[in-house]
């Protein structure tokens, strides 16, 4: 981090706390809607290892955050505690991931988003039809067990476990972005050759990035079954692969910080949209063109970008880059 | 710390083309050793075939008395072969000093530690210390993509060295570099060698740099073997005059 | 003579629904092979195609000339609001970085499905079959509209047009030379954006056709852009990025093997397609007919 980066943190975590008290008491629409954020701030994050950090194009990972929801949804049945069911949802996709990551490890660029993307299909066609997973229409009534000092059936009691399970990730994921690891995968984003010549097995790198951001998407999808407490095979489809990429490209890729902002912005535009119209696929249509044609490097590309315009001094070269 | 490097009958197609022809070379351990050749001569390819970036239609390569031939690119690093291209090949948006301790976390086999943010004191002094010895300590926190070619080239080597390399191959070393940079170039090369005693082979254009570092000279000739020599024997030889040095007159 | 039917009738239906993902994928591997994008607004189109048709027809029950008319109207209409929106938007496109590129294929998929959203709503609404093809052929005791009938037709006829335009026409030698080599096809003097916005205007033509045939065998919604799209991409990796024969090998393939498997293993017909394509990933990553995909990493 660089200097002052440390009062950000503590700012941002602040400021993250407040509107965490202040949530609940705006009534539990606007509950379930923060939960959905902080979810999503995680699955975009989780996203951009592979994006941002690796330049690995998944368009896939709808099949492991899908998982991850199926997993809780299964085992809430059979009235699993909570965190049992959640390390169970991340072991599961994690697992997925890693048996894809292989699969797909001979192909990169255009052919592996493409690749990634229709293996995602498999698993929503798959589930579409299982019995099991009760199919077309999902499995409703996702509830942890009503029991402990913690009782997660309190909407106030859940809206706090989910913030303190993204917030663990969130930091677990910044530890592994910023190890010897997170280094690696950046290296390997830049001059994969290079990065080989240096004796880095660039395929087994990608791999295991492909397992951690797996397994981490897999725990949003687990938050998300208690949150909505329904789990239909929507979330397996490849729009929900976008969606993430979406948030990452809008809040700003190669950061760490970015796709958590674009989550933030997305999630609540849709929110928004969701109340006034059906019909909103338009709007969000032409915010995303709009990022893609003018902003392709995000929100916090934006000071910079103005700085820019302004048209002052030469403006300082590219968007402010949080790789450790 | 030095490797020998032994080329046996080594063969190399693209298609029905032939760019090394039955090349066999001995690289004594802890020489400084030069291939020259005209353009096309099969140097590069050569580089190739040593890294193990490319196959090879027939013959051997042996590291060190080990026959490598069939081992991946990847493993060879692990076995002391480090390798700078001809344009140099850095991580353009990591830092300098980013870019070097990527390369002593590899040689250390740490780089797949992702549950430790911290990284070991005593890779970070060794990176520090590489830094020095390139003299790229003033540019550490600069984005390696804003150095110039020729500070690029030293911080690939840098990068290389870094690796505990046992095996140093250098492709053109001084390729696009000024009269002053090629000139320090040469003496790091020089210095970096007698330090180490890494066992280097390089390619290079510049006759000058050649005669000045070289042991010994392999000239390679449409991807044969002229001939292998210390460099004043080299230079005596006609055939050698003809193909090579008579071609490359007009570059001295 | 019991087995004849159980044997022609899953065939013809299978050839038949082929023939409408090789119309589609065609369109999607002729843009991919040619201009290196994957075009997910390409899903967009078909379902232009399908609200293009049914708005022409209103709805209406109306002979067979009419119908084909109206078909190649929406199929025209399609390819012209491609090429607009080559020229507005995927000129840019190309310059992109990959994942920029394909978000922005994205949001114009969303866009046309929004718009689809606003023009028709988001119910299902039906355009009926063509008077003359409602009834069929009596296949062994078993009834096979004539409908299938006549999409196995059309899929003749534009595999022979595509084969013609892209083997025998200055402008299919055009379109190879670019493919192969960009910069080598603008220094033999060919136009490339001109060559670019046809290819374009051309493959989402064969959505937009695609997408008409359609028009009267599914309740139409909005959401078909998104569902369709994904079969298309699983046809195209089968066949090979950029093979047209690939395509409609694979395409005829999964319509035939999809179609037996209704029949007789129904609970792995739906996604078996997806499951050929991951068999062909392992086996044959480069597809049935492609060519090793050749991509300098960015």
């Amino acid at each position: 981090m660089r200097a002052g980066g440390r009062w950000w943190a503590v700012a941002l975590a602040v400021a993250v706390v407040a509107w965490a008290v202040a949530v609940p008491r705006l009534g539990l629409g606007q509950l379930a809607l923060w939960e959905d954020v902080a979810i999503q701030v995680l699955f975009a994050t989780s996203v951009n290892l592979l994006l941002g950090y690796a330049n690995i194009p998944s368009f896939g990972q709808a099949a492991f955050y899908g998982a991850g929801a199926y997993t809780v949804a299964l085992l809430a049945q059979s009235a699993w505690p909570p965190l049992a069911a959640l390390a169970a949802a991340v072991a599961v996709a994690a697992a997925l991931a890693f048996v894809t990551g292989l699969i797909t490890s001979r192909v990169t660029g255009l052919a592996f988003s493409m690749v990634t993307l229709a293996i995602g299909q498999v698993l929503y066609t798959f589930v579409l039809q299982s019995n099991a997973a009760g199919g077309e229409g999902g499995i409703s009534g996702v509830a942890p067990p009503a029991r402990g000092l913690f009782d997660l059936t309190q909407p106030v009691h859940l809206w706090w476990f989910i913030l303190l399970c993204v917030a663990v990730a969130m930091l677990a994921l910044w530890w592994v972005v910023s190890s010897p690891f997170g280094r690696a995968l950046t290296a390997i984003r830049e001059d994969p050759k290079r990065a080989a010549f240096l004796g880095i097995a660039v395929r087994r790198y990608r791999v295991m990035a492909f397992t951690i951001a797996g397994g981490a998407a897999g725990l949003a999808g687990g938050l998300y079954a208690y949150s909505t407490t329904i789990v239909a095979p929507a979330v397996l489809n490849w729009t929900q692969s976008a969606s993430p990429i979406m948030m990452a490209l809008v809040g700003g890729m190669h950061t760490f910080l970015g796709p958590a902002l674009g989550a933030v912005l997305i999630t609540w535009l849709l929110y928004v949209l969701g109340q006034a119209t059906r019909a909103y696929l338009l709007y969000v249509g032409v915010v995303l063109l709009a990022f893609v044609l003018l902003v392709p490097r995000g929100i916090v590309s934006i000071p910079d970008l103005l700085r820019r315009l302004a048209g002052g001094r030469r403006a300082t070269g590219a968007a402010p880059e949080v790789t450790p | 710390m030095s490797l020998a490097l032994r080329l046996e009958g080594v063969t190399k197609r693209y298609g029905a083309h032939v760019v090394l022809d039955d090349v066999t070379l001995d690289v004594e351990p802890g020489t400084l050793h030069a291939i020259i050749g005209p353009n096309g001569a099969g140097k590069s390819t050569l580089f190739g075939v040593v890294s193990g970036e490319h196959t090879v239609a027939r013959g051997r390569v042996l590291l060190g008395g080990r026959d490598v031939t069939r081992v991946p690119a990847a493993t060879r690093v692990g076995m002391g072969v480090a390798r700078a291209f001809q344009v140099a090949r850095v991580f353009p948006d990591l830092t300098v000093a980013d870019n070097v301790l990527v390369a002593v976390l590899a040689s250390h086999r740490l780089t797949q530690v992702f549950w430790r943010r911290r990284v070991p004191e005593r890779t970070e002094r060794e990176a520090r210390r590489a830094l020095e010895r390139m003299q790229l300590t003033a540019l550490a926190d600069r984005p390696a993509r804003s150095l110039s070619q020729g500070d690029r080239k030293r911080l690939e080597i840098g990068m290389a060295l870094a690796l505990d390399a046992r095996l140093l191959l250098l492709d053109e070393p001084t390729a696009g570099m000024s009269p002053e940079e090629t000139a320090a170039t040469t003496r790091l090369i020089r210095e970096v060698w007698r330090e180490t005693g890494v066992t280097v082979l390089l390619t290079e254009h510049d006759m000058q740099v050649v005669f000045d570092l070289a042991q010994r000279l392999t000239v390679l000739h449409r991807g044969r073997v002229l001939c292998t020599d210390v460099p004043e024997r080299v230079r005596e030889r006609p055939d050698v005059a003809e193909v090579y040095l008579g071609v490359s007159a007009q570059h001295a | 003579m019991a087995g004849i039917d159980a044997i022609l009738v899953p065939l013809l239906s299978g050839l038949s629904e082929g023939v409408v993902l090789f119309l589609v994928a065609s369109g999607l591997t002729l843009v991919l092979g040619v201009m290196r994008i994957a075009n997910f607004a390409h899903g967009g189109y078909f379902m232009l195609g399908a609200y293009f048709a049914y708005t022409l027809l209103r709805g209406q029950l109306v002979g067979v000339l009419p119908f084909v008319a109206a078909v190649l109207g929406a199929a025209a209409l399609t390819g012209a609001a491609g090429y607009l929106s080559e020229l507005l938007l995927f000129e840019r496109f190309y310059r992109m970085p990959r994942m920029q590129m394909l978000l922005g294929t994205y949001a114009l998929l969303l866009i046309l499905e929004g718009i689809a959203q606003q023009a028709w709503g988001l119910f299902p609404i039906t355009q009926p079959e063509p008077m003359g093809f409602i009834a069929g052929l009596t296949v062994g005791g078993t009834q096979v509209p004539y409908y299938e009938f006549f999409l196995i037709l059309v899929g003749l006829v534009a595999v022979v047009g595509l084969e013609y335009l892209l083997r025998r026409t200055a402008f299919g030698r055009q379109v190879r030379a670019v493919a192969e080599d960009r910069l080598m096809g603008s220094l033999l003097g060919i136009d490339v954006g001109r060559v670019y916005a046809l290819m374009l205007a051309l493959g989402v033509a064969l959505a937009g056709l695609g997408g008409a045939l359609t028009a009267p065998t599914v309740g139409l919604i909005p959401d078909i852009a998104v569902q369709f799209v994904i079969q298309a991409f699983a046809v195209v990796i089968i066949g090979g990025f950029g093979s047209v024969t690939g395509s409609l090998v694979a395409a005829l393939l999964v319509g035939v093997m999809t179609s037996f498997l209704v029949s007789f293993a129904p609970s792995v017909a739906s996604f078996s397609l997806y499951l050929l394509m991951a068999l062909v990933l392992l086996l044959r990553p480069q597809g049935i007919m492609g060519r090793p995909w050749e991509e300098e990493e960015r």
